[in-house]
């Protein structure tokens, strides 16, 4: 047996030597890459794990109840349809094509040219890669609608089932492109801060302040020693996954990479930090021109031959890498599936996301001591000098706060200029409130993040009672950054602590005690003095006259919204909260010759006598508006509709 | 041209875009969009200050600052970040007023280092205590 073996060896070896020149490697070389037939199933397993993928990713940026234009909703039933029919592989190849396609046209609109946070990143880039190299595969030829309507039409027509093989020159470039990642990845680690460590350890310093990991024994040698691991197993990953002899030792080594670093770095996403690690791909069976499979009892649904000693001597080895193959495609679809179970489209940056955030409305507390000048923290030469390296950081948080002081000063300035040019609300009427307050027995809100809290942490449906749909969702979104997030909100020791504004809850309200704790002493001294504040009232939390969806218009000085010719409870209830509704259901009880009334001067118009606004079908109507309040009423109007 | 043709050129020119297309930035510092670098976690941490504080006494020794216990916060790992991990030297400056308007007259050192993508670099403080004014301009103590 062993000298049979031995035999076999040599004369492989003899034949390599034969195949040594190099138009024969080119031949070979063609052959692999072009000319090699394979299952068609991990394809298959592939298509439906990226589509899966791709929900987790996008659908939730996608869904209809955000849709505002047919633009928008064209392109969410396009990704919808698509993405759909690559699941269920109905027209896979196309499906997969045109999944790619709306995946490309978000990550290059949305992502590079809007520049939506997250979008332009690499992960989104690898799937749209992924995607369409997908289409170059045979992978509707299992698992798919298309296979089951084959199978049906050949049973009809009394033919064997077609094969479930097909050329896999697709997968052969999908497994270069996972190499090159891997490569790519290396090379970039192979600079002196990263195989010195220092690199590694900012990044677990980042990712776990507070814990005082320096401290650690052994926590430098270590870093190190995980640094070269690290690049010697990325840059065995991306040599050794296209050799099928060191593959199989490499799955499991690789795999574990992967599931150390999913819950070490928080925002890491399931495709991995360096890229998914992708169903490789079978080794085909390389065959002579001319050379027929054995001919043997076909299994239904099969292309391959049925299994037999006839077939090879080597057949238990090859069993043993289709199990291989199997659990590694099952592994990646459990991971897909499980993302998109728990809707886990958690944001993919890695690199500041949080700074790069838009902040919008009322999230962002008001700027702190530190931000009240950035110029007046001005750090000495030598700190400056040396903090050079992280300049453009500095420059983005500098922008961020000064776009912060330039808005409310805007706004501080407009209040003033309102006040001093006409009879209305006063300068301070209407101002956003500081309050916290009960809104049931054990739920309290606060004005001043337009948020809602119980003991057990922040609540999304009562901020949406109070503040308005936007608001829960902006609270959600916090949520879902998770509670470790800079805006989170953690549970500590049975309170609930929002991180943004630096107020704990417990049972029966906010608790000073516990903020001084988490927080420290300023922000439990800010918290005492707001306990005391009167609420504010639900409008004047900004100028704005806008249009959430087509055919409403809000106004962000009443807190009202209105469609068509009346104003509409409803939309003010979505857009401002229940107090804003109940607020303007008052005003609309009191009468249309009320001071603050709401009337119909002509048909299809409604006026706010409160806001001094008129509204038709299209929205704010400067003509009405003109002829019901005078022209400089108007003109008001037209510079605060955004 | 046939069609194995076809598939040979269009697998070439895949697997030169897919191998190739990082050294466009990876080694050319192109800083496009499209194609992608594959660099994973390279900006994470960029700017975070590490810093250990001390309090010098008045015989000359030195002890060590917790920053948690000297601003009363019992759980550091729910301190907000710009106490955990302040970035740049405008949120350390801030740490380091905070830390001396708790630790009114003391002598407050310390030892800093930042992270850049070259590495950490040692960050040259003022000889003098941290709170004291000329050193840090309204970012020290008062």
């Amino acid at each position: 047996m062993r000298g049979a073996r031995r035999a076999e060896r040599g004369r492989a070896l003899s034949a390599a030597a034969a195949d040594a020149s190099a138009p024969r490697l080119l031949a070979r070389l063609a052959r692999w890459a072009v000319g090699s037939e394979a299952s068609s199933r991990s394809s298959a397993l592939l298509r439906i794990g990226l589509a899966l993928l791709l929900w987790t990713r996008f659908a939730r940026d996608l869904d209809w109840a955000g849709a505002l234009t047919p633009r928008f909703l064209a392109l969410s039933a396009a990704f919808f349809a698509a993405t759909t029919a690559m699941l269920v592989g109905a027209f896979s190849r196309a499906a997969a094509l045109a999944s790619a396609a709306v995946a490309g046209f978000l990550y290059v609109v949305w992502g590079v040219v809007r520049g939506e946070p997250g979008v332009a990143h690499h992960h989104v880039y690898l799937l749209v890669v992924a995607s369409f190299l997908c289409a170059l595969t045979p992978c509707g030829r299992s698992y798919s609608l298309d296979r089951w309507l084959a199978v049906r039409r050949a049973e009809r027509a009394g033919a064997a089932p077609p094969p479930e093989r097909g050329n896999v020159w697709g997968l052969r470039l999908l497994a270069l492109q996972l190499s090159s990642i891997y490569l790519w990845s290396a090379y970039d680690k192979l600079a002196p801060d990263f195989l010195s460590g220092a690199r590694l350890e900012r990044i677990l310093l980042w990712f776990y302040a507070g814990f005082d990991l320096a401290a650690l024994p052994g926590f430098g040698p270590a870093v190190v020693a995980l640094s070269l691991a690290t690049v010697a197993l990325e840059l065995a990953l991306g040599v050794g996954l296209l050799v099928p002899r060191a593959r199989r030792h490499l799955i499991l080594p690789g795999l574990a990479f992967h599931a150390i670093l999913y819950p070490d770095a928080p925002r890491a996403d399931l495709l991995g930090h360096d890229g998914p690690l992708l169903p490789r791909l079978p080794r085909s069976r390389r065959r002579p021109p001319g050379h027929r499979p054995p001919r043997g009892p076909r299994r239904r649904g099969s292309g391959a031959p049925a299994r037999s000693r006839v077939a090879s001597a080597s057949a238990p080895r090859r069993d043993a890498m289709t199990r291989l193959r199997i659990a590694q495609t099952a592994l990646l679809l459990a991971l897909a599936a499980l993302a998109a179970a728990c809707g886990g489209d958690a944001p993919p940056e890695p690199e500041f996301r949080w700074e790069e955030e838009v902040v919008e409305g009322p999230e962002e507390p008001p700027p702190r001591a530190d931000a009240r000048g950035g110029e007046d923290l001005e750090a000495p030469r030598a700190t400056r000098d040396a903090l050079d390296a992280d300049a453009e950081a500095e420059r983005l948080e500098r922008r961020r706060r000064e776009a912060l002081r330039r808005d409310e000063e805007r706004a501080l300035e407009q209040r003033r200029a309102d006040a001093g040019r006409r009879p209305g609300p006063r300068p301070d009427e209407g101002a956003r409130g500081e309050a916290i307050y009960p809104a049931r027995d054990d739920a309290f809100c606060d004005e001043r993040v337009a948020a809602c809290y119980t003991a057990r942490g922040a609540h999304v449906g009562l901020t949406e009672e109070e503040f308005g749909v936007a608001a829960g969702r902006r609270l959600e979104r916090r949520l879902e950054a998770g509670p470790r997030s800079p805006r989170g909100v953690e549970r500590v020791d049975g309170a609930a602590c929002d991180r943004l504004s630096e107020v704990c809850y417990e049972r029966d309200g906010a608790s000073v005690a516990r903020t001084r704790e988490v927080f420290g002493r300023q922000a439990a001294r800010d918290l005492a003095a707001r306990l005391g504040a009167r609420r504010g009232e639900p409008s004047g939390r900004g100028e704005a006259i806008y249009a959430p969806r087509r055919g409403v218009s809000c106004d962000e000085r009443v807190a009202a919204c209105y469609v068509a010719d009346e104003a509409h409870l409803g939309h003010t209830r979505d857009e401002f909260g229940r107090p804003a509704a109940l607020a303007l259901e008052r005003r609309l009880e009191r009468g249309p010759r009320a001071r603050d009334g709401v009337y119909r001067p002509v048909d299809g118009a409604v006026c706010d006598r409160l806001s001094k606004v008129c509204y038709d079908r299209l929205g704010a109507s400067a003509a009405v508006t003109r002829a019901e309040f005078g022209r400089e009423a108007a003109v008001r109007m037209a510079e605060r509709v955004r | 041209m046939s069609a194995a043709a076809l598939r040979g050129a269009a697998f070439a020119a895949l697997a030169l875009y897919v191998a190739l297309s990082p050294a466009w930035h990876q080694v050319l510092g192109g800083d496009l969009e499209l194609p992608r670098a594959w660099r994973m976690f390279a900006s994470a941490g960029v700017g975070l200050v590490d810093a250990r504080f001390r309090v010098r006494e008045d015989d000359g020794r030195e002890r060590p600052l917790d920053r948690y216990e000297a601003l009363g916060i019992a759980l550091p790992r729910a301190a907000p970040a710009r106490i955990r991990r302040p970035r740049g030297a405008v949120e350390f400056w801030a740490l380091v007023r905070e830390l001396c308007e708790r630790l009114p007259g003391a002598d407050l050192r310390a030892d800093v280092r930042v992270a850049t993508r070259a590495g950490w670099r040692v960050v040259e403080l003022p000889p003098h205590g941290l709170c004291a004014a000329p050193a840090a301009p309204n970012g020290g103590g008062r």
